[in-house]
């Protein structure tokens, strides 16, 4: 249930239409975060999915935050 | 990096897959180059108009929350919407109440209301904190925003700032039966409850100030600019982030004095 000063036509408009894709990568001991895919080497957290509650203090994975991904190297791993 | 109008919304997880996907599969890179650190930091600026505020936590000891947009609940928001994600303030309130090094709690608040169930939620756990907590009202902290603004131990709100307590509808198909109406009466109650018992507004008053008629062109309820919050017994005290640190530091104190910091409770412990 919505209690805002917002308009609800404009809080909720595009949502029918908006189906971005995330993808879940591997955090610290056992935690995942959900991050929404921007370019080659730059993901946007969404969510972030842990039993150690300290790890949402930490600034760099907290939902909104760009992160940035190495560039994997094929030819170093054979 | 320039990026598109589409790329710079966010949102929470509507279609997850289970699979990382392949260029995702790396760990992403620890942030231990101070020049690495300088661009996430411009990063987050240019899409969040924000830095990483937890980074002041060993310096002073207290920790900052801001709580802005419409807080986000059960139902993820379309990217047009600015949204605080209540499954992550929920956890890092908890985070909060255990960590050591956090001796006291900011919370800023300028948002447009949002979820009831997420905003009441909030604002029980940062009442029952133990740690000093102050809340400061910039811009605008309104409907939900009303309970998270009286939930700390002491509140503040800016000369210009503005609360708006109106009454809480029903959106989408609504059965016109007398038991609808009991279930919105009983969902406003909750928040008349929460707010009158961590303010001295009066329930009375409050009632009053939510069904007032002729202070709003489109709606019911009131619009009340800074003083008036405080002088209707809704928010202690008029001022800013100066005066919001320096409570929050004497609280603090006097919580140490009283042998109430965490450390005190941890040279306690067998």
């Amino acid at each position: 249930m919505l209690w805002t000063v917002m308009p609800l036509e404009a809080v909720l408009d595009g949502s029918d239409s908006y189906e971005p894709e995330y993808f879940d990568v591997p955090w610290n001991d056992g935690g995942r975060l959900i991050v929404e895919k921007l370019n080659m080497d730059s993901a946007r957290v969404v969510r972030l999915i842990s039993g150690n509650a300290n790890d949402y203090l930490d600034a760099s994975i907290q939902p909104g935050t760009i992160i940035q991904y190495a560039p994997k190297n094929q030819a170093s791993k054979q | 990096m320039t990026l598109s109008p589409r790329q710079r919304r966010s949102s929470s997880a509507r279609r997850v897959r289970t699979t990382p996907h392949p260029a995702l599969q790396e760990q992403p890179k620890t942030h231990t180059q101070e020049k690495e650190k300088g661009q996430d930091v411009l990063q987050n600026i240019q899409q969040l108009g924000q830095t990483n505020i937890p980074q002041q936590l060993s310096e002073n000891g207290i920790h900052t929350i801001t709580i802005i947009g419409q807080i986000e609940g059960h139902i993820t928001l379309p990217p047009q919407n600015k949204t605080t994600k209540y499954e992550h303030i929920i956890p890092q309130l908890v985070a909060i109440e255990q960590n050591p090094k956090i001796q006291g709690l900011l919370v800023i608040l300028n948002t447009v209301g949002g979820d009831v169930e997420a905003g009441l939620a909030i604002a029980e756990m940062i009442d029952t904190l133990t740690k000093p907590s102050v809340t400061l009202v910039l811009g605008g902290g309104h409907s939900i925003g009303v309970p998270i603004a009286v939930s700390s131990d002491y509140s503040f709100i800016t000369e210009t700032a503005t609360m708006t307590i109106h009454p809480i509808r029903l959106t989408g198909l609504v059965i016109g039966v007398p038991q609808t109406y009991e279930y919105l009466d009983k969902m406003q109650d909750r928040v008349i409850k929460f707010v009158t018992s961590h303010s001295r507004i009066t329930k009375e008053k409050f009632r009053q100030v939510m069904f007032c008629t002729n202070q709003l062109a489109r709606d019911i309820g009131t619009v009340m600019v800074g003083k008036d919050a405080v002088d209707d017994g809704l928010i202690d005290e008029v001022g800013g982030l100066g005066q919001a640190i320096a409570k929050l530091q004497s609280l603090i104190k006097a919580r140490e004095s009283k042998g109430g910091s965490t450390d005190a409770l941890d040279s306690d412990a067998p």
